[in-house]
């Protein structure tokens, strides 16, 4: 046991205690099979599969309580499924923890804690710093190349209690790239938002997709979602909805 | 963060400047600390202005929960005599102030030789009393005016031994005071003539009479707190009933509150038992300046007067 | 300036001095965390727990820090506990736990026939600190100091982003967890200079001052710091010179420098604007 640990080659990731392995170079971007999950031993997603190539830009719909946050949480490794897998990259979630990123609906962050936007940024270093270490002058680099791609520069010092919704969903995204995540799970990125911000965001969303970065958003925002996305993934009560009868 | 710099010269000064010698101060005068007024007043009688005093608690205040604050503590540290009463008067503040102080100072305690009064003690119900318990002592020793002569004894034999170039002042201010002490006590020997054996019934708010009581003829039914000291809980509901159903069988004519202590309980008392409340009494501490009680000679006989006229039919 | 240095000249004063710069600055340095993630009801609830635990020491002739320490510790663990996973919700039962346990303490104590205790846990003496309390008071600002510069950036993001935090593998509660038992080390310590009542007055106010100067986390904590050491270098010298408790100088201290700060910024924000 005790020789297994020293001569194994994977380096252990920084947060966790696992060891980083690499990722399988076929696999899907995303694969969820059979999943349940839930909180407090009730299901709120029961038996969901789908799955994501690379590149793809996926909806995740639903009303609210469909059980569109679980699934995603799921895949971010947030949630331990009761049955049924989640592979990102062929691998579980956490293995390739700064692959996959999760982005959290805005209402779940305090926005009024003391930062400024260029450190929340920074957050995005972090797995690749782990405890104890202090940001490099190379962290500092990608996130400043991170900040100028995303035009939040000018607001690089200010607290992130100035953003307007729109930053504040680009400051997410920002975080996400200076992570170096190919696969995005975002959580009702459209959530109370103006029209002209949401297509702000879709373009955003367009660039990343030219990158080759996977995005699974959830939303109940669009009413033709198929419209506008590769791929639509309909959630109900925490199943996959029915196929509606053509009309 | 460049405040904290300047604290760094402050530190090293302090730590150079300690243990001054405390007899004498630059003044020339010896520094000496009283722990309260009474033993102000007795100090002041027989050193005169040949020392500097310094009381702790003032008038009207209460030693038994007193606060000593840093100038107090400081004074103590100077001081090369200190005169306190001892038996737990100043419960244990003192005792901490004087070890914070560092201080270099004799002290006096000047209730020593005396024959002290015993507590009661509370036993837990069904506990056999255990002899070698040790009890709680009486320390308002003051109350009985024999005992003010041993004190002042004592304050003269302390300030001879620290400062005998003056020890001939100080017995001769010591004598002449006692002279007036030993009027005072036969005065109130004649004064509580007026009250007839069976209205002589003491009740306070804490227990602080014992030794008028044992000298003067009375006996001290009970206090409000049931203690020696004002640091303690207030009495229980059922203490406090037990307490005016023996005012009301007594046939205790009056209850005494202390100025040096909150009247609220008494007030109660004496409503629930319908009796009356006289002027406060000065017990643990010397009165303001012009009140009655402002010296020990003004302060017992200002208390007698009250009692006596509370009491007699 | 002898007014100033000759009460500092005494040892005991000296000593005074150590426990409220060492406390205060436990208290900044916790500050932070303490108001931008509002636990300054927790940090009351704290102080009140400790109650019992001093009365039980006093009456087995323990040490009343280590009781303290020990109903403190227990009480930060039971509330992590209690509420993990979420944001603060159970205000309500947090507060009957504390002033529950609060009032046991009051009954143990009152067996013990004395009041002085309980009035000296109430108010603080700074004046009764031992140089062996200041071994623990000290040990307990190095431990913190130590605690948040090594997790300072994994606590800042669990205290604004917990679910950014975990997705990383950092888990919040047990941050949260870290951070309640640091707290309740200051309140101990802080209770022996300023007293239960006015305990949180010292966790918020530097920190709160230090909010209106700087909008960053990092500095905050530093200006907190100094907030903190002026009050209790300033307040004590007060309660030296004007003979009121320590505590309550160094809390009052504190707070007209948050009014000062608070003034400056409202001038500064009315001041007219010039244009070119």
């Amino acid at each position: 046991m005790i020789a297994a640990f020293h001569t194994h080659p994977n380096p252990p990731l920084p947060y966790g205690g696992r060891r980083h392995a690499a990722p399988d170079l076929f696999a899907a971007a995303l694969a969820v099979d059979g999943l349940s999950a839930g909180y407090d031993r009730r299901p709120a997603v029961r038996d969901i599969s789908f799955e994501l190539p690379e590149g793809c830009f996926a909806a995740l719909v639903g009303p609210n309580g469909a059980g569109k946050s679980t699934v995603l949480k799921a895949a971010a490794g947030l949630l331990r499924p009761t049955s049924g897998t989640v592979r990102a990259f062929g691998l579980p979630p956490g293995a390739c923890h700064h692959r996959t990123a999760y982005l959290p609906q805005r209402g779940d962050i305090d926005w009024r804690f003391p930062v400024t936007v260029e450190r929340m940024v920074m957050g995005g270093r972090f797995v690749h710093l782990g405890w104890l270490k202090w940001p490099r002058r190379q962290d500092r680099a990608v996130v400043g190349r991170t900040l100028d791609r995303l035009g939040l520069t000018g607001v690089a010092e200010r607290p992130i209690a100035e953003l307007s919704g729109g930053q504040q969903q680009r400051v997410l995204v920002a975080r996400a790239m200076a992570q170096g995540a190919d696969l995005l799970l975002l959580d009702e990125p459209f959530n109370n938002l103006d029209a002209e911000t949401r297509a702000d965001l879709m373009t955003l969303f367009a660039e990343l997709r030219a990158a080759n970065k996977t995005l699974l958003v959830a939303t109940h925002d669009f009413d033709r979602p198929a419209d506008h996305f590769d791929f639509v993934v309909r959630l109900r009560d925490g199943c996959h909805e029915p196929e509606a009868v053509p009309s | 963060m460049l405040r904290l710099l300047w604290l760094i010269p402050l530190m090293l000064v302090g730590c150079s400047g300690n243990g001054a010698p405390a007899s004498v101060s630059t003044a020339g005068k010896p520094q000496v600390v009283a722990t309260f007024s009474v033993l102000d007043d007795f100090v002041r009688v027989v050193a005169g202005d040949k020392v500097e005093l310094t009381t702790l608690v003032g008038p009207d205040g209460d030693a038994h929960t007193f606060n000593p604050a840093p100038q107090d503590v400081a004074a103590i540290g100077r001081a090369g005599l200190v005169f306190e009463v001892g038996a737990k008067f100043e419960s244990d503040w003192f005792d901490k102030a004087f070890a914070a102080s560092g201080s270099k100072a004799t002290r006096v305690a000047v209730a020593d030789g005396l024959e002290l009064e015993e507590g009661e003690c509370k036993h837990k119900p069904g506990e056999k009393p255990d002899p070698s318990h040790a009890h709680e002592l009486d320390p308002h020793v003051w109350h009985e005016v024999t005992n003010a002569i041993h004190m002042v004894g004592k304050v003269r034999d302390g300030l001879s031994v620290f400062d005998p170039a003056n020890a001939a002042t100080y017995t001769a201010n010591a004598e002449a005071y006692i002279a007036k002490l030993k009027e005072l006590d036969g005065w109130i020997v004649t004064a509580v003539r007026a009250v007839p054996k069976d209205r002589r019934k003491l009740v306070t708010s804490h227990d602080t009479f014992g030794y008028f009581a044992r000298r003067y003829g009375f006996t001290v039914v009970g206090s409000v707190l049931p203690s020696f000291s004002t640091e303690t809980a207030d009495p229980s509901a059922a203490d406090f009933a037990e307490l005016v159903t023996k005012v009301k069988a007594q046939r205790v004519p009056a209850i005494f509150c202390e100025a040096s202590h909150n009247a609220k309980l008494v007030d109660r008392l004496a409503a629930a038992a319908g009796v009356k409340v006289p002027p406060p009494l000065y017990t643990d501490a010397l009165g303001a300046r012009g009140s009655p009680g402002e010296t020990y000679l003004g302060m017992m006989r200002h208390n007698v007067t009250t009692i006596v006229d509370a009491l007699k039919p | 300036m002898t007014w100033v240095l000759e009460p500092f000249a005494l040892p005991f004063m000296q000593t005074a001095l150590a426990a409220a710069v060492l406390v205060g600055l436990s208290a900044a340095l916790l500050g932070g965390y303490v108001v931008h993630r509002r636990m300054a009801f927790i940090g009351d609830a704290l102080a009140h727990t400790t109650l019992p635990g001093v009365a039980v020491a006093y009456l087995s002739g323990v040490s009343l820090s280590v009781g303290a320490t020990a109903a403190g510790v227990f009480t930060a663990v039971l509330i992590g506990w209690l509420s993990r996973r979420q944001a603060l919700r159970e205000d309500t039962a947090i507060g009957i736990v504390f002033t529950g346990m609060f009032a046991t303490g009051v009954v143990i104590l009152s067996r013990s026939g004395t009041t002085r205790n309980l009035t000296d846990v109430l108010l603080g003496n700074v004046l009764a600190v031992t140089p062996g309390d200041l071994w623990l008071i000290g040990g307990v600002t190095v431990a913190i100091a130590a605690a948040l510069l090594l997790l300072h950036k994994e606590l800042e993001l669990a205290s604004y982003d917990p679910t950014h935090a975990a997705a990383i593998g950092v888990n919040p509660d047990r941050l949260r967890f870290v951070l309640l038992v640091l707290l309740a080390l200051t309140v101990v310590t802080a209770i022996q200079v300023v007293g239960l009542i006015l305990t949180t007055a010292l966790l918020v106010t530097p920190a709160a001052t230090a909010a209106l100067v700087t909008r960053r986390f990092a500095r905050a904590t530093a200006v907190a710091a100094g907030v903190s050491v002026f009050s209790s270098f300033v307040g004590l010298l007060l309660s030296y010179h004007l003979r009121v408790p320590s505590g309550a100088a160094i809390v009052l201290t504190a707070v007209a420098a948050f009014a000062v700060a608070g003034a400056t910024r409202l001038r500064r924000s009315h001041a007219p604007v010039t244009r070119p």
